[in-house]
């Protein structure tokens, strides 16, 4: 193939399958670069998500308001527990601030800062677990029709799908925690994470109370 | 083990050489996405919902497509991660040299441009050979080629994959590639986004292209309920497909905003930014943004084709309308997504081929981002005919027109850098003046559907379809063709024929504007859209339409010619800088080096400063090292 101009490049050190490889010095890749990079990059992200997470909320209070043939609530169809609900939120905020505890201290108290983000984790498995079996004791179904039904396991689910993906980042920035992991060489973009756990908190706070009180 | 030490100043990095289980590229990727498929569609059926089989055939394609990016090697990273090991946090090098890095997974910016520019070519090629079945079908009033039940999944799955390349097929090669050189820095932002960015549209394509199998979807690219919720198991391919392209202009919008706001060299000012890079500054807004939108918009349909639930269903609580709403509110954004970056282009070249300075600068990015602020507040301009509330037309009316107030200075610009200039008329500025033609028809079409009544009257004929075929293809692909023509020495290191590319251009003005120019007159002549019939006096019009549109099509294949005998079969490599232009890339060497810029460069001025007697360069390569 006579194609592309990209120049042949020297051997890489080392090669990783899939992963990109250790090079030479590159100032570009510096962990304040990285850091800029990962802050401005987060925000994006997070109001991306606003955006995300806005067409459930629209959809909630057009459904809501249109109550098209009487089917928002279907009858026998009852709002869940709020209680499981308040528990859901609760867990939810204590991840992110115990990762926001955590992140703050890495560098002055690896020890400490490991422990603060595997109780993150912790009380995020248990928000996750506490989803579920709300999940299983809806008291309705949402197979049944209904508007109402609809957005709760819709936006409860595309919720949970990001607080998985959330709980699995958390579970490697600790294994990054050892010493020379990428925690510690770079905690100024493990600390931005927190932004995104944070913002999932906030947005388990605003559904709870659009879907347990409107 | 072998062990590296990266980084200068920093903690040293301990790099292991393991190796994954299984090897990553792109023959594990298809093999992996074959068992996906497999394993999802088995899943899904296995979970007895009463959904026609919606369920397996959207778990297929999801499990089908997430295993395939395991397999091209998407999952070494988070998994390196996960794992505790050593990690390297730069795209520094390849494993695969030569042509097989363009088929494998590749951080590096310029391999994923050439990804993309081939993937786009590729995709329009498909969406090319639907045109011909559609204006061929059309050669007779009653249905000639496919039946006309299957028609209207012809004209849907056409329309669908422009989209998918309208939407990509700028920020995609030309964006990638060139914005890190124009602001001056070795990196993207996040190079595995931009190479997810890439990777997403191959299995958007393929699971657009089985959508047939299944069916089709008879709904159109804009999917509307209720043809969506009595739609076959093919809508799943528009669900996820959609999806795919959905997320994959939301990534990359991530990245290129990031890498735009977080990476720019010395001296590249916001008012230096090459008017290219805001074209794309800004349409990357609205992808990022607007994505989101249509990504749960698609959940909410995939969960009521799946679950049962009833998002779009009126009779059970839910309301088509939401569909509408969503949907265009991610769609108009949508459109601005194709044309602003190629208004980015024109406005970039225009200037170099006119030797002077592009006129009204500032004024030009203010109408870049009016144009992106005003394209969130227009989108129930699509619902004129369906029913909303009547007043709210007048608002949706005025900011629709308003919209044509900022792309009105986008023309402005153009012509007052044009005014009294040394024109060169090379052929990407031959491609650039077709845009401003072709373009200003569409967009003063457009201004005239904007107005509620003619709206009302002409919103479902060929003036409609019309309108936006002088604005994506007259416009849009026109400008990419210009980028093409104009980036193609430096992207691949050979020229095209710029004899072959005249008689392109000639050739594809003419045949475009004799093919789409009638369909004006065949909409107020109230020849319907979507529709396989029509009367038949309308057939002589509709001749002529196909003629010329196959005209079109062989203009194309002349196009495709070029490029492929150029790039492959010419063994002459292109001069660094064929068009003598003050834009940074083309100070570099061709072949390109695989680094960047050897030194961050610091910009003096910017890349428009023609006509003065003795212009500072544009950047200052920086000082040498100093010898160890």
């Amino acid at each position: 193939m006579a194609a592309g101009n990209v120049a042949e490049p020297a051997a890489p050190a080392f090669t990783h399958r899939g992963m990109p490889t250790l090079a030479t010095r590159s100032p570009e890749w510096e962990p304040e670069v990285d850091a800029r990079v990962a802050r401005v990059g987060t925000r994006i992200w997070i109001v991306a998500d606003v955006f995300f997470f806005a067409a459930w909320f629209f959809a909630f209070f057009y459904l809501r308001a249109l109550n098209n043939n009487y089917d928002w609530l279907p009858a026998g169809t009852t709002h869940p527990t709020r209680g499981i609900g308040a528990v859901i939120v609760l867990l939810a905020i204590a991840s992110a601030g115990l990762y926001w505890a955590g992140a703050r201290t890495v560098l002055a108290q690896r020890v400490t800062a490991r422990l603060f983000f595997w109780l993150a984790l912790i009380a995020g498995i248990l928000c996750f677990g506490v989803q579920i079996y709300e999940f299983r004791n809806l008291g309705f179904d949402p197979q049944q029709g209904g508007g109402y039904p609809s957005v709760f396991v819709g936006l409860k689910g595309v919720w949970l799908f990001q607080l998985t993906g959330a709980m699995l980042w958390l579970a490697a920035q600790i294994a990054q925690t050892r010493p020379m992991g990428d925690v510690i060489i770079r905690p100024k973009s493990a600390v931005i994470f927190g932004n995104f756990m944070v913002f999932l908190a906030a947005i388990a706070l605003v559904a709870y109370l659009v879907l347990y009180f409107v | 083990m072998a062990t590296a030490t990266m980084g200068s100043g920093g903690p040293a990095l301990q790099a292991s050489e393991r190796q994954m289980v299984l090897p990553t590229n792109l023959l594990t990727g298809i093999v992996l996405a074959a068992a996906g498929y497999y394993v999802g569609v088995q899943i899904g059926n296995g979970l007895g919902f009463n959904d026609q089989l919606n369920t397996g055939v959207l778990l297929g394609y999801t499990f089908g497509t997430l295993l395939f990016l395991v397999g091209i090697g998407f999952a070494n990273y988070p998994l390196a991660r996960l794992f505790g090991w050593p990690i390297a946090p730069q795209s520094a090098g390849d494993e695969y040299r030569g042509a097989w890095r363009f088929l494998n997974l590749s951080l590096d910016h310029k391999v994923i441009g050439i990804q993309y520019l081939v993937a786009m070519l590729m995709a329009m090629f498909f969406g090319g050979i639907g045109a011909m079945l559609i204006r061929t079908n059309l050669l007779s009033p009653d249905q000639l080629v496919v039946p006309p039940d299957k028609y209207l999944v012809l004209v849907s799955m056409h329309s669908v994959m422009m989209i998918f390349v309208a939407s990509a097929a700028i920020v995609g090669p030309f964006g990638n590639f060139f914005v890190p050189y124009m602001i001056g820095t070795n990196r993207m932002a996040f190079p595995r986004l931009e190479a997810l960015s890439f990777w997403l549209v191959p299995p958007a394509i393929i699971i657009l292209l089985a959508a047939p199998l299944f069916g089709g979807f008879p709904t159109g690219w804009t999917g509307y309920a209720p043809l969506s919720e009595q739609a076959g198991q093919g809508f799943d391919s528009y669900i996820v497909g959609f999806t795919l392209i959905g997320t994959a202009l939301c990534v990359s919008g991530i990245n290129m905003l990031t890498t735009v706001i977080s990476l720019r060299a010395p001296g590249m000012t916001w008012t230096r930014l090459p008017i290219f890079v805001w074209g794309v500054f800004s349409a990357s807004i609205l992808g990022t943004f607007a994505a989101p939108i249509l990504a749960s918009a698609l959940i909410m349909q995939g969960l009521d084709r799946s679950m049962n639930t009833s998002f779009f269903i009126s009779s059970n609580g839910g309301s088509p309308y939401l569909w509408e709403n969503l949907f265009w509110f991610f769609g108009h954004p949508e459109v601005y997504i194709f044309i602003l970056p190629a208004f980015g282009i024109v406005m970039e070249l225009i200037p170099h081929f006119a030797r002077k300075p592009l006129w009204g600068y500032k004024t030009a990015v203010v109408g870049l981002l009016g144009v992106t602020l005003l394209s969130w507040f227009v989108w129930q301009h699509h619902l004129f005919v369906s029913g909303i509330a009547p007043a709210l037309r007048p608002f949706y009316m005025l900011s629709t027109e308003m919209i044509s107030i900022p792309t009105g200075i986008v023309f402005l610009v153009a012509f007052g850098t044009l005014w009294r200039a040394k024109i060169s008329m090379t052929v990407p500025m031959l491609f650039c003046l077709g845009f401003l033609f072709n373009f200003l028809i569409g967009g003063l079409s457009g201004v005239f559907l904007s107005d509620v009544p003619s709206d009302v009257t002409l919103h479902g004929s060929y003036f409609s379809m019309a309108h936006f075929h002088f604005t994506i293809v007259g416009g849009e692909i026109f400008a990419i063709i210009a980028a093409i023509y104009y980036w193609f020495p430096k992207m691949t290191g050979r020229a095209l024929n710029m004899t072959l590319g005249k008689i392109h251009f000639w050739w594809m003005m003419i045949a475009f504007n004799l093919a789409f120019m009638p369909l004006f007159a065949a909409g107020i002549l109230d020849m319907p859209r979507r529709v396989s019939t029509y009367a038949p006096s309308l057939q002589s019009l509709n001749d002529w339409v196909s003629f010329w549109a196959y005209l079109l099509f062989a203009s194309m294949l002349l196009f495709a010619v070029n490029v492929i005998w150029s790039w492959f079969f010419n063994a002459k490599v292109a001069p660094a800088d064929p068009w003598h232009v003050r834009s940074i890339e083309w100070t570099l060497p061709t072949p390109l080096p695989r680094r960047n810029f050897e030194r961050i460069p610091t910009f003096t001025s910017g890349p428009y400063d023609y006509g003065q007697p003795s212009p500072r360069p544009v950047a200052d390569p920086g000082p040498e090292p100093a010898p160890a």
